[in-house]
């Protein structure tokens, strides 16, 4: 794919977690990789205009080593919902998706399942509306 | 011999006339009277309550007013009766049997109690009084009148005439109660001759033994006369002897018998146990499925974040056109031209016409929003959400359904646990050692008894041989009587043998043909059922098409099979017995399906004489009445009046 969007091979994926990434993908092997997880994490942080309270210290990943479409699914997020010319935007990128795996542990913590259906189905359902607003900050 | 039983049948029948109870439990005061004859062609006596009103009460007044002990009086009284006043408590019965015409009552006396918690103290015995033909029969003590009561209808016997279609199936128990077998003697007339039998045999032995007394004082030859006496020791012994082994015998059997229910109980268990280790083994092939599967999700949950924005990416794609923006579409048609050789028109691109383009392609450039559409658009056909979201779901809804699979097998093995309490394994083996020295002792005991009873009758042809010959040669008026008595006890008794093999023999059969006829009848799957075989113990056995008989509880019948087993027995031995007394029937129904309950119906009115039957209206509807209406001759309703005396049941006559 040839985006018309990129971000930076060497930038690097944080987070103010890093030990709910080694609880699901280390030791509870729910996602093969970090990055899976960053990128769920980021997509419900946006959908519900999530924000980390805590800054992201811990490196997780670099851009370049996100694998399935997860660097391009980053990149459109990035320019849809942050990009604003600002040197904080990638920081708020990454404190919206902290605040996406909060909710994501909260709710395995509740419920002691991860239920992926459960949250295709409220994305289906709660898209639209987000949308209208990310879209209208674009015009 | 069929129709020599028929007259004795209508010289021994017993038909209740009338029912009179007084503060007998919730029937208070002296007025709770039943007319219940039967009119010709009409034998059968409809007796309707709600549960707890009345008709297991009326049933254990008749129990109580042939057999009542004193023991149970208390439990009987009326409650509001003895919190009121001291007073009488009384059951009387009015009948015919064998011609005449009888009254019994049984009655006790009962102190004021006002402590609904405890039962009435009762003031004296019970009292029995019976008159006869308006005579009052004299009987001193408590068991001459018993003895009057059990000759009409024995307490042994009656429970083949009241009885309880719920509890009915008892009568099919195995192995039979312990006294079941004399019951049924009695009811077909047998118990009696085997009486006679035994009484002639002791009367025959007691003479033997002051014959050898006699022979000992007068005979010459006094070594021999104490040489036969000694003989009869010997035999008296070997009887004793073999007595003891028959005993033996049936204990053993006993073992076996028991053994073999065990066994079988067991040896269910065991299949049990297997289906268990069957199911256990599906289970973890299941849950083998159920981690292959949560390994495929997982590794799809790489595609949770693309999952996860899809519709975000499909709203982004379906974006206005940027071509709709003024001036944008001349800027892409420039900057397109710019890169090709010729015009949609065919014209060449040459250099004049690309530097006159150049500017306004030069203008030519995406909005943010438009790069986003064209980056969501790559993305999306790049993925196929679709067919991953479609994927996904595809294997949830094989986890779930494989989860399903797993629980309702778990709940089998659950129910499984519940019922293998124990490793069968240490049971059976035990079990089978047991039945197998108790078979071994079988067959050294009978094969002793046999040697003995040999022993036995050479033994007792010789000894009656000596003895005679020594009674003859001492030329004794008095051991000639002697004799003459012998030799008639001897001959009686022989007579009786006879007719008792005779009778056995037939009456069985009739019985065993005739309940088989009934159950054929009665029965829902006449083409499995052969019908019913009665052992020498008399326990019911049941036969069905092309296998040998069994036992009742081998073939695992349903309840309602085991009711219709049971009161086809009851049925024929009421058509055979000696004794011919009304039938009480408490909860006729019982828990029967619809076919059986409607075989039932239509033959009650064929059980007896006189049908007496208890039933609470969810049992019999109208509809089911209306199929016996033709030989109803009387039709009661206990009821009670709830809102002055809940505790009281009134008696109403209906129809």
């Amino acid at each position: 794919m040839m985006g018309n969007f990129s971000l930076n091979d060497d930038t690097m994926v944080q987070t103010a977690y890093p030990e709910y990434y080694e609880e699901f993908v280390l030791n509870k092997k729910i996602f093969p990789k970090r990055y899976h997880l960053f990128v769920l994490a980021l997509g419900l942080g946006v959908l519900k205009g999530l924000k980390s309270e805590k800054k992201p210290y811990r490196d997780t990943v670099r851009i370049r080593d996100i694998k399935d479409n997860g660097r391009e699914t980053i990149e459109i997020i990035y320019s849809l919902a942050f990009d604003k010319g600002g040197k904080d935007d990638w920081v708020d990128l990454l404190m919206c998706a902290d605040g996406g795996l909060e909710l994501i542990r909260q709710e395995y913590q509740t419920q002691g399942a991860f239920d992926l259906p459960r949250l295709l189905d409220e994305a289906e359902s709660l898209w639209p509306d987000r949308a209208k607003e990310l879209i209208g900050g674009l015009e | 011999m069929e129709k020599e039983l028929k007259c004795r049948r209508r010289f021994n029948l017993m038909i209740i006339q009338k029912i009179e109870l007084q503060n007998f439990r919730p029937f208070y005061g002296p007025n709770n009277k039943l007319n219940i004859s039967p009119k010709e062609d009409r034998n059968v006596i409809l007796i309707k309550a709600l549960n707890d009103v009345g008709k297991t009460s009326l049933f254990e007044a008749l129990r109580f007013c042939l057999y009542g002990t004193k023991r149970a009086a208390a439990s009987h009284v009326n409650r509001k009766a003895s919190s009121e006043n001291d007073g009488t408590m009384s059951v009387k019965l009015t009948f015919h049997h064998n011609f005449d015409q009888y009254e019994i009552i049984r009655q006790v006396d009962f102190k004021q109690n006002t402590d609904p918690n405890t039962l009435p103290d009762l003031k004296g015995d019970i009292q029995l009084k019976i008159t006869k033909d308006g005579v009052p029969q004299k009987l001193e003590t408590i068991y001459e009148q018993n003895d009057y009561v059990e000759s009409i209808l024995p307490k042994g016997a009656s429970k083949y005439f009241l009885f309880d279609g719920e509890k009915i199936q008892e009568y099919t128990k195995h192995p039979p109660e312990k006294n079941a077998k004399d019951a049924i003697e009695m009811v077909l007339g047998i118990r009696e001759l085997l009486n006679a039998r035994d009484d002639l045999k002791t009367i025959e032995n007691d003479l033997s033994r002051e014959l050898d007394d006699l022979l000992r004082k007068q005979a010459k030859d006094k070594n021999e006369a104490e040489d036969i006496e000694r003989k009869r020791k010997n035999t008296e012994k070997l009887k004793d002897e073999i007595n003891s082994h028959t005993d033996q015998m049936r204990h053993m059997q006993e073992i076996i018998d028991a053994c073999d229910k065990d066994l079988e109980k067991f040896k269910e268990i065991r299949e049990k146990a297997k289906r268990r280790k069957a199911l256990e083994e599906q289970v973890k092939s299941i849950q083998q499925t159920i981690d292959e599967t949560d390994e495929q999700l997982r590794k799809r949950n790489k595609n949770a974040g693309i999952l996860f924005v899809s519709p975000l990416l499909n709203i982004l794609k379906s974006l206005s056109s940027p071509l709709t923006i003024p001036k944008q579409w001349e800027r892409a048609a420039a900057k397109a031209l710019m890169d090709v050789d010729y015009c949609i028109c065919g014209a060449k691109m040459d250099e004049e016409i690309r530097k006159r383009l150049a500017p306004l392609a030069s203008e030519f450039k995406l909005t943010k929003a438009e790069r986003i559409k064209e980056d969501s658009t790559d993305l999306i056909a790049d993925t196929e959400p679709k067919s991953l979201r479609k994927e996904l779901f595809g294997l949830i809804e094989e986890k779930v359904g494989l989860e399903e699979d797993k629980k309702g097998i778990k709940g089998l093995i659950e129910d499984l646990n519940k019922e293998i309490k124990e490793d069968p394994e240490e049971k059976i083996q035990t079990l089978e050692k047991t039945r197998q020295k108790a078979s071994e002792d079988l067959k050294i005991y009978r094969t002793e008894k046999d040697e003995k009873v040999g022993v036995l009758k050479k033994e007792e042809a010789e000894y009656k041989k000596r003895q005679h010959a020594l009674a003859t040669e001492t030329h004794s008026e008095e051991i000639k009587q002697k004799q003459d008595h012998i030799y008639t006890c001897e001959s009686a008794r022989k007579a009786i043998e006879e007719v008792i093999d005779t009778l056995v023999e037939t009456r069985k059969n009739d019985v065993e043909k005739l309940s088989s006829a009934v159950f054929k009848q009665l029965t829902n799957r006449p083409e499995y059922y052969e019908g019913i075989v009665i052992a020498d113990d008399y326990e019911l056995l049941v036969k069905t098409v092309g296998s040998e008989p069994r036992h009742i509880w081998r073939q695992d019948p349903s309840s309602g099979a085991s009711q219709i087993l049971a009161t086809s027995f009851i049925a024929a031995l009421n058509r055979y017995t000696a004794r011919e007394a009304p039938v009480v029937i408490d909860t006729p129904i019982g828990r029967l399906d619809t076919i059986h309950k409607e075989n039932l119906i239509n033959f009650y009115p064929e059980l007896g004489p006189q049908v007496i039957i208890l039933y609470q209206p969810e049992e019999l509807d109208d509809t089911d009445i209306a199929k016996i209406r033709q030989y109803v001759a009387k039709e009661y309703e206990f009821t009670r009046d709830l809102a002055y005396h809940p505790d009281i049941t009134l008696i109403k006559e209906v129809g």
